[in-house]
């Protein structure tokens, strides 16, 4: 029939897949949707590494709560594994302790991380890297003793030092 | 991969007071069982200030170089050793009561560490070293996942842990040296003297004559 052929040859409407969030968000704040629709297009389909991150963060974020709604063990596969890594691999990344690389995460000092509802963080590999190219300058090989000896923080005997320090706490 | 003795399969973390930082003696081998990787170090601003108003105070003849000596402290950590948030109201307000008040931020910084920790199982450390302990209230910081011990404890707990990398590493510190600041019968007495007697008796069985 020919109104059927040219149903089935209709181009299928496209649907903005932004729209549903867009009025959700809408309506939950007041702005227009097609605002809303606007700045997700904007922010999330940006080709600069900074889009590329915020991509990033959200899916492994969407993960996380899918993951912990459903009690879903999480493969890890792909372009979020190779750039999300776990406080621990950070750790060792850099050498750090765990609740160090946690603290840093925290105070936005090492930042694109994400926090998970079960409290779990993840953090770029790359935010990492650049981290510790920033912060870990390599050193002379001067131990803290020949340096000692330099300054002369050996002049004193361990005992005149413990009088002193146990003086000074004392008055406090 | 961490491979700390006294918390095996876990970290030791240990927040220092300046008290244990400013005797030479002490922090060196402090230092030499960090750089081995027994244990992490860590301190605070607070701590920083107090040991370079008290350095010239502690160290007389050699009143000008506090700065550098922390600069080598700092260097040895790969500059990984300020806890920073600790003054924090959340944080602060945990600090039990009884904690005197010029001592808070050492286990305020604990606490910084206790949070940052995601597997709050018994095998991580976290401890306050420090000679006040008095003023730090050890029963009440106890139950908040903090242990609070003097220096003297910490090494020799280390050195009962692993006694052949403890003493590995302080003896290989001091061989590194063509000449070493003190005698090693010196660092024996100074062990001592900061109550380390398992840790000074061990390191003098190594360093005794006929022993390799």
């Amino acid at each position: 029939m020919a109104g059927a052929t040219t149903l089935d040859k209709a181009p299928a409407q496209r649907t903005d897949p932004f729209a549903p969030l867009a009025d959700a968000i809408g309506s939950m704040t007041g702005v227009m949707s097609a605002q809303v629709v606007q700045a997700l297009h904007q922010v999330l389909e940006a080709s600069t590494p900074k889009g590329r991150s915020a991509r990033l963060q959200l899916i492994r974020h969407l993960v996380d709560i899918e993951s912990q709604a459903n009690g879903i063990e999480v493969p890890t596969s792909g372009t979020v594994r190779h750039d999300f890594i776990s406080t621990a691999q950070a750790a060792q990344l850099l050498g750090y302790s765990r609740p160090y690389v946690a603290m840093l995460i925290d105070q936005n000092k090492l930042t694109g991380a994400t926090v998970s509802a079960g409290g779990h963080r993840r953090i770029s590999r790359s935010a990492v890297l650049e981290w510790k190219s920033q912060h870990q300058v390599a050193t002379k090989a001067a131990t803290v003793r020949a340096e000692g000896q330099k300054s002369g923080a050996y002049k004193a005997t361990e005992a005149d030092v413990m009088r002193r320090v146990n003086a000074l706490a004392k008055n406090r | 991969m961490v491979d700390h003795p006294h918390s095996p399969g876990g970290e030791t973390l240990v927040i220092v007071d300046a008290c244990v930082l400013l005797p030479s003696r002490l922090s060196d081998v402090l230092f030499d069982l960090m750089l081995e990787g027994l244990y992490f170090i860590y301190w605070t601003a607070d701590v920083e200030s107090e040991f370079l108003r008290n350095w010239p105070h502690v160290h007389p003849d050699a009143s000008r170089s506090g700065a550098r000596r922390l600069k080598a402290f700092q260097r040895a950590t790969q500059n990984a050793h300020l806890i920073t948030g600790y003054d924090n109201a959340a944080i602060m307000s945990r600090v039990p009561a009884r904690v005197h008040q010029s001592d808070r931020h050492l286990i305020a910084a604990a606490l910084v560490m206790v949070n940052g920790l995601e597997d709050k199982s018994t095998r991580n450390k976290v401890i306050v070293v420090s000679d006040n302990t008095k003023h730090l209230a050890s029963a009440d910081a106890r139950k908040l996942g903090v242990e609070v011990v003097k220096a003297g404890v910490f090494l020799d707990r280390l050195f009962t842990a692993s006694p052949d990398r403890t003493i590995g590493a302080i003896t290989k510190s001091l061989d590194d040296l063509r000449n070493p600041p003190y005698t090693q019968a010196e660092l024996v007495a100074a062990l001592r003297l900061h109550g380390a007697k398992i840790a000074a008796a061990g390191l003098e069985q190594a360093l005794a004559p006929g022993r390799g």
